[in-house]
């Protein structure tokens, strides 16, 4: 006899200031279907922006067909060239200067998920809707956080920073309205909290006893945790273990992040509680967003890795010149190399969570057939600024819809917004068309 | 600041009917002389082959194409028409592209091997209205309207050519390819439209011997070679479409305009003119001015290709742009 009650897709443990999702288990499944979630798991969409473009694109393309060894800067991915789609020739128009002059690294991120062609100002800026916030405003009722915005590098929101080209542009990838952008969350505490906080306000006698014991926000919902467990099968209780401990993993980076900064020269331009080591950064802002998508906590997801146009160096792997004056190389073999060096340094760090999504497991898939992981940069060549053939990657399947693998070269000038087009619609949000869209992008489907 | 020369926008069935690559000829005799810009270029057949006959012409005249997009001005790439209209290769398109010199290679070099070598017709026509300033750019169509049509269809469309476009000048020739097209042109297009007709075209015939008296600097010239094969020598071809290039270069001096009216489909081949309210007009040559226009054509479609600087910046080494170094934010105090 078969009594078992079907688990709802959104449950949460709860506890003092804490709600923490739970990924999907077979429990959310009818009792006989324990293989199979309820209905399709949720397809989710992310962005993964880089600035400064990509070197050398000897480096980055690869024949057309099907993907066979991967180019040095790409070599990271080795693991998942069956999940990639390698997109040649997408354009983005509107990132030209179109009689406005200097400014690209403005106009490249200002507008590259906007498909338009920012207004020139550092004051009254002006972009577009970009198509993660229409999906968002779509289907974000279904989950907790309609988007997330993350990214690594502090930036200003306001003033000048290219041209005459507001900061606003160069330093947020996702825009609410024309005239909102949606800043990047930096700190890490901050999407912990936001993530698995309950947003209510704890009194500062409670905050100070959470910080004073180094409680674990597993312990305020050890209560509910039990209750669950006690009605789940042996699988679902091991994948809930595995879920509540990479969430214990991440609080647990977090205080070493914490600790670690609160040792360091205060004049030093980090915040505190935000790692000094990049990849470690990296790693903890990707680690929740992991979590994020295995808890069905938002579908939609935007990350600026630095600002374009940063002019960060990475001493992290010996390079202490500045990115974007490195990208200016003049042909210097030196300079080259070492754009060449950071561009494979975040293409690793990239691996590095793709191996998390992948290990996600969501019935007989993962989290990360189901999602589609755009990377690439708004700018193609970080030294010519031209704004054809942007770097572009997708990752993912888009939950059983592409046919992966595959290196697609599409007619120059093809739009990339005609690649947001196609993501908005498998992401159940068809819209009509979008940004410079002149249609959708052929040769993805299945069939 | 004074601005540059008119920018055309130039589509065509390339590979149907000669005239065509003669007006090519003469539009970039106009840019070599500064009188008018290339900005992009685009054919209606749907036809690798006629793609890459505009991209061999292009590249005769030492890439002049320019799009002029800004801080790294750039050529647009040949965009091409995939609607299936008038796919098939014809005896011109054949000769200029399977000409071989003696070691066995190619004379005329192009990239244009395969559909992704070609633009997305749409984009390259929008893009390039983009890219100009307000009422300084013409959009000239010799052939059927299928891709200027399809463009109006892009949100936006409309109100882009309506601020960039001072005229849409067409010889249109082939309507019965595609008459739904030229139907949504005249119905919608938002700028005035001005109409070559046939018998302005073939009012004034291109001599062939022009091709040995005035072409003789070169042994090797993708339109010579086009013109010879597209019909049995000699014989004088139609001039519309260098009317339409000539008019849009310049529209004053050669051409007159009929008072204002309608055009509209009169049959699935044949256009009729209305006067009254509208916007559309037809050119008309003044007798007197016939041997002058024909001068003109002539000096401008044999004109050699100029080799000069681009006018603005190097396209390999952009300036880079005045990024401003990071803010330093003073870091967050320890959280107690």
């Amino acid at each position: 006899m078969f009594t078992r009650k079907a688990l709802p897709r959104r449950t949460f443990l709860r506890g003092l200031g804490a709600a923490i999702a739970i990924p999907a288990m077979d429990a959310m499944a009818p009792a006989l279907a324990s293989s199979q979630l309820p209905g399709k798991p949720p397809v989710r969409m992310a962005f993964v922006y880089v600035p400064n473009g990509i070197v050398d694109h000897k480096h980055w393309n690869i024949p057309e067909g099907a993907i066979g060894e991967l180019p040095r800067i790409l070599k990271p991915l080795e693991p998942f060239k069956n999940d990639m789609l390698h997109l040649g020739n997408l354009t983005h128009n509107g990132g030209r200067a179109l009689l406005d002059g200097a400014g690209d690294h403005g106009r490249c991120c200002g507008g590259y998920l906007s498909g338009i062609h920012p207004r020139k100002t550092a004051v009254d800026i002006q972009s577009g809707i970009s198509c993660d916030q229409i999906v968002a405003n779509k289907i974000g009722s279904q989950t907790r956080f309609p988007s997330l915005e993350i990214g690594l590098e502090d930036g200003r929101q306001a003033g000048d920073c290219d041209s005459g080209y507001s900061c606003a542009y160069t330093n947020n990838l996702s825009w609410r309205s024309e005239t909102q952008p949606m800043p990047p969350i930096l700190n890490p505490r901050a999407l912990f909290e936001r993530l698995f906080g309950t947003g209510q306000v704890l009194s500062p006698e409670a905050r100070a006893r959470q910080g004073k014991f180094r409680r674990s926000i597993l312990d305020f919902v050890t209560d509910d945790t039990r209750k669950l467990q006690s009605d789940l099968g042996p699988t679902d209780r091991r994948k809930l273990d595995e879920y509540l401990s990479s969430i214990r993993a991440i609080e647990k980076q977090l205080e070493k992040a914490e600790s670690d900064t609160a040792q360091i020269n205060p004049g030093m331009d980090k915040p505190y509680g935000i790692p000094a080591d990049f990849a470690e950064h990296f790693k903890l802002m990707t680690d929740m967003a992991t979590v994020a998508f295995q808890g069905d906590i938002t579908r939609v997801l935007t990350f600026l890795v630095t600002r374009e146009g940063t002019s960060r160096s990475y001493r992290e792997i010996g390079i202490s010149d500045g990115h974007h004056p490195l990208t200016h190389h003049m042909f210097n073999p030196a300079s080259i190399e070492k754009v060449a060096q950071i561009n494979t340094y975040h293409v690793k760090q990239f691996a590095g969570w793709l191996e998390k999504l992948k290990a996600s497991k969501e019935g007989d898939s993962n989290v990360l057939d189901n999602s589609m992981i755009v990377y690439g940069a708004g700018l193609s060549d970080g030294n010519r600024h031209n704004h054809e053939d942007l770097p572009t990657i997708m990752i993912g399947k888009g939950g059983n819809s592409f046919k992966t693998g595959r290196r697609i070269i599409y007619r120059k000038e093809t739009p990339m917004s005609n690649m947001f087009l196609t993501m908005m619609d498998r992401m159940g949000v068809p819209v009509e068309n979008f940004g410079e869209s002149t249609g959708r992008l052929d040769g993805l489907q299945l069939s | 600041m004074a601005k540059p020369p008119v920018g055309v926008i130039f589509d065509a069935d390339l590979g149907n009917s000669i005239d065509a690559p003669l007006a090519l000829a003469l539009l970039y005799g106009l840019d070599g002389k500064n009188e008018a810009r290339v900005v992009s270029t685009s054919v209606s057949k749907h036809s690798l082959a006629s793609a890459a006959l505009a991209e061999v012409i292009a590249r005769f005249y030492a890439g002049t194409v320019n799009a002029d997009f800004g801080s790294a001005s750039r050529s647009l790439p040949v965009g091409m028409s995939i609607a299936g209209k008038s796919p098939e290769s014809t005896p011109f398109l054949n000769a200029v592209l399977d000409r071989k010199n003696p070691e066995g290679k190619p004379v005329y070099n192009h990239g244009i091997v395969q559909l992704n070598d070609t633009a997305d017709v749409l984009a390259v026509i929008r893009n390039a209205f983009t890219s100009q300033q307000d009422q300084n750019c013409v959009a000239v169509l010799a052939g059927p309207a299928t891709n200027f049509a399809a463009v109006l269809a892009l949100p936006g469309a409309k109100a882009l050519i309506a601020q960039k476009v001072r005229a849409l000048v067409w010889a249109p020739g082939r309507l019965g390819l595609d008459p739904a097209a030229a139907q949504k042109l005249l119905a919608e297009w938002p700028s005035p439209i001005v109409v070559v007709s046939p018998e302005l075209g073939d009012g004034i015939r291109f001599p062939a011997a022009a091709l040995d008296s005035q072409f003789n600097w070169t042994e090797t010239h993708p339109v010579v070679d086009a013109y010879r094969a597209a019909a049995p020598m000699p014989y004088d071809a139609p001039t519309g479409a260098l009317a339409a290039v000539l008019y849009a270069a310049k529209p004053e001096g050669f051409f007159t305009l009929s008072p204002a009216g309608t055009f509209s489909l009169a049959s699935q081949s044949t256009l009729a003119f209305k006067p009254g309210p509208g916007t559309h007009h037809l050119l008309q040559l003044d007798p007197a001015q016939k041997s002058k226009v024909l001068e003109t054509y002539l000096a401008l479609a044999s004109a050699k290709p100029v080799v000069r600087q681009p006018r603005r910046r190097r396209t390999d080494v952009a300036k880079p742009d005045a990024v401003k170094p990071d803010a330093v934010k003073p870091a967050e105090p320890p959280k107690p």
